[in-house]
């Protein structure tokens, strides 16, 4: 299993608790109660070769789907509970090697009047060595 | 075909009854069709058509009641010819 899978997964674990535990990864099926979370890599780029080792930064999107009267302000409480989960161990559990960087950047994607996709997107920084990405 | 003079004749066979909280009721195909939101989540695309004389008093943030549910209406489409097609949330 590469790093890459492993920070992905850790990412998930990390978030396990939020959103009464309605929290996926790479999700396509249909989702019937919200609001959920929603996990995916959205590019990887390996930046520098030093003696054998390679520098990775892994962009992942952790979406939060909810809706309401003001669907951004419904999918606030979530939000902050993903953030505060995330950045409580900026290691993602996986030891100095990895790091979440500090900073995000949030979009959202409003549809049918009352539903959101509001999603931050985090950079998570580690080395690999050998064939490992 | 007069759309508007053979509307009541639809509705008649086709219509049911919606309670407008501006006051008043109102005959109209009610459609409350299945839809993707988001991709992933599923979700419920609902409108009321009906005569445009009929729900001319409704306004957006209103309620139609239908079958004892009350639905509030996020948009207005009256097509020019007498009927009016009532988005509703």
């Amino acid at each position: 299993m590469s790093t890459r899978e492993t920070v992905l997964a850790a990412i998930a674990a990390q978030l396990s608790g939020v959103a009464g535990g309605r929290v996926y990864r790479s999700r396509r099926e249909q989702i019937d109660a919200l609001p959920a979370v929603v996990i995916e890599p959205v590019s990887a780029e390996a930046t520098e070769v030093v003696l054998g080792a390679v520098d990775h930064e892994l962009t992942v999107a952790v979406a939060v789907l909810a809706n309401g009267e003001t669907p951004d302000g419904a999918a606030d409480a979530t939000l902050v509970d993903v953030h505060a989960a995330l950045v409580a161990d900026r290691s993602l559990g996986l030891g100095n090697g990895v790091t979440l960087l500090p900073g995000f950047s949030t979009d959202w994607d409003f549809e049918a009047f009352d539903f959101v996709r509001a999603e931050n997107r985090y950079r998570v920084v580690y080395a690999t060595t050998g064939t490992d990405f | 075909m007069d759309l508007v003079a053979d509307l009541p004749l639809m509705l008649t066979d086709f219509g049911v009854n919606a309670t407008l909280s501006v006051g008043g009721t109102a005959t109209g195909v009610f459609d409350n069709g299945y839809v993707d939101v988001l991709q992933i989540v599923g979700s419920a695309s609902r409108a009321f058509t009906g005569s445009a004389a009929d729900l001319a008093a409704v306004t957006i943030g209103s309620t139609l009641t239908i079958d004892s549910v009350a639905y509030t209406v996020a948009a207005l489409e009256p097509d020019g010819t007498g009927v009016t097609r009532v988005i509703l949330k």
